[in-house]
């Protein structure tokens, strides 16, 4: 059996399909840009940064959630989001990260002066500096906010598809999940599904099975944002997989936000072994003190996943991109080739 | 000749000729499926959950499921 190093699973090329912008900011940009814009941080180090960013004593989502306004107060200048887009996608290339998703609710970046769309366009320009730089491909998807009213998130769905050919793959629903139920904003799904553009919607997480089956059967979402509690609705997961429904799984988080008591009860392999389409994220770097290469070591930990089994879930990542055909295809000939490659040279 | 095309209808490779449309492959994987398709109560949807006309070409690779006219539009009670 293949011995999972650290460097192996680095070397796995590895999709990143939930991780939120706001959420994975590096202390010493964080920082720096507080510096900068004269934002008070809560500490001056970026080792004390990072720990205190890093939410270990969340009761539940909505505490976990409460730590988003110190880096969203340095998000709201166009050169912040591009630095900001950038280090990410950076940090990503040099974990193995072939393809990145990255989300977030432009809703939350205009306290500065920017406009909707510059929040857009800014993290897309440091995106595409990142791509030619480290040649992983990335791109957006548009979140709206459970707690807001559904016509914000209307708002945000028109501005997805605005931007559906410039980098804009996907509209999801964030938030507080519990008691904000997915289907209050289905003008919003309706309008992304109706003009081409793939859904992914945040459930499973602070409430129960009942709202990822709102999200399946009223918001499109062909992939579930954590779905940690589908395990509970057997029904319900065999109606995800006959639909090709993919779960988008981020370890780490959930046991923060107490969605699993602890990793080695995470539902990730009963999902895969149920036939589900799964994925392996990250969700917030540095609310998680995390990175993917990190994520993968802890399925293979406590999960006890193979490098077989990792590889799968990668491809099967890659498989469920918001990428246009093409382009996908594309993406996983790439994949496929550097698949063959690292089970040749490592066997 | 030129080779067949590989492609994956509900997770279930399928061959079909070069030049083949959704519904070609659909016939060539399920051929009770297609004919629900034809007859509306069924659509496919590409690898995102988007449903795609039945005389779209296939190319190499192309991942589609079947599912209910009900799923794909997925916004009734």
């Amino acid at each position: 059996m293949t011995v999972l190093t650290s460097d192996i699973l680095r070397r796995i090329p590895k999709p990143e399909l939930h991780c939120h912008l706001d959420g994975s900011l590096r202390p010493a940009t964080m920082l720096e840009l507080g510096r900068d814009q004269r934002v008070a941080m809560p500490e001056d180090d970026p080792d004390a940064l990072r720990d205190y960013m890093r939410v270990d004593d969340a009761r539940d989502l909505e505490e976990y959630l409460a730590r988003f306004g110190h880096t969203l107060s340095v998000m709201q200048t166009a050169e912040a989001m591009e630095r900001i887009a950038y280090e990410l996608a950076e940090d990503c290339a040099r974990e193995g990260v072939r393809y990145l998703e990255t989300r977030y609710a432009p809703v939350l970046n205009i306290d500065g002066g920017l406009s909707l769309a510059q929040a857009v366009e800014a993290p897309l320009r440091g995106l595409a500096r990142a791509e030619q730089e480290y040649g992983i491909t990335a791109r957006v998807i548009i979140c709206g906010i459970r707690n807001m009213s559904p016509e914000v998130s209307l708002g945000l769905a028109r501005l997805a598809v605005d931007f559906k050919d410039r980098g804009v793959v996907g509209f999801d629903l964030a938030g507080g999940e519990f008691g904000n139920p997915a289907s209050a904003h289905r003008a919003a799904f309706d309008y992304a599904f109706a003009h081409g553009l793939p859904c992914t919607c945040h459930a499973g997480e602070g409430d129960g099975a009942s709202s990822i089956a709102d999200a399946m059967h009223h918001c499109h979402a062909h992939r579930i944002g954590h779905g940690t509690r589908l395990i509970e609705d057997p029904l319900l997961m065999a109606e995800a997989r006959d639909a090709g429904v993919a779960i988008e799984c981020c370890l780490t988080s959930n046991v923060q936000t107490r969605a699993v008591a602890s990793i080695d009860q995470h539902p990730l392999r009963r999902y895969m072994e149920a036939g589900l389409h799964v994925s392996l994220n990250t969700d917030n770097r540095l609310m998680s003190g995390t990175d993917l290469v990190t994520e993968y070591g802890l399925a293979a930990r406590h999960l006890d996943f193979t490098f077989d089994e990792l590889c799968h879930v990668a491809r099967a990542g890659f498989a469920n991109a918001f990428l246009p055909d093409a382009e996908k295809l594309a993406l996983l000939a790439r994949v496929d080739a550097e698949f063959a490659t690292l089970r040749g040279s490592i066997a | 000749m030129s080779e067949p095309v590989r492609v994956f209808v509900n997770g279930v490779g399928a061959s079909v000729p070069p030049g083949s449309t959704v519904l070609d492959a659909v016939t060539a994987a399920d051929a009770a499926a297609a004919d629900a398709v034809r007859a509306g109560t069924r659509v496919v949807v590409d690898s995102r959950g988007l449903p795609v006309a039945n005389d779209t070409p296939v190319s190499g690779g192309y991942v589609m499921r079947i599912v209910s006219a009900r799923q794909a539009r997925a916004t009734e009670d």
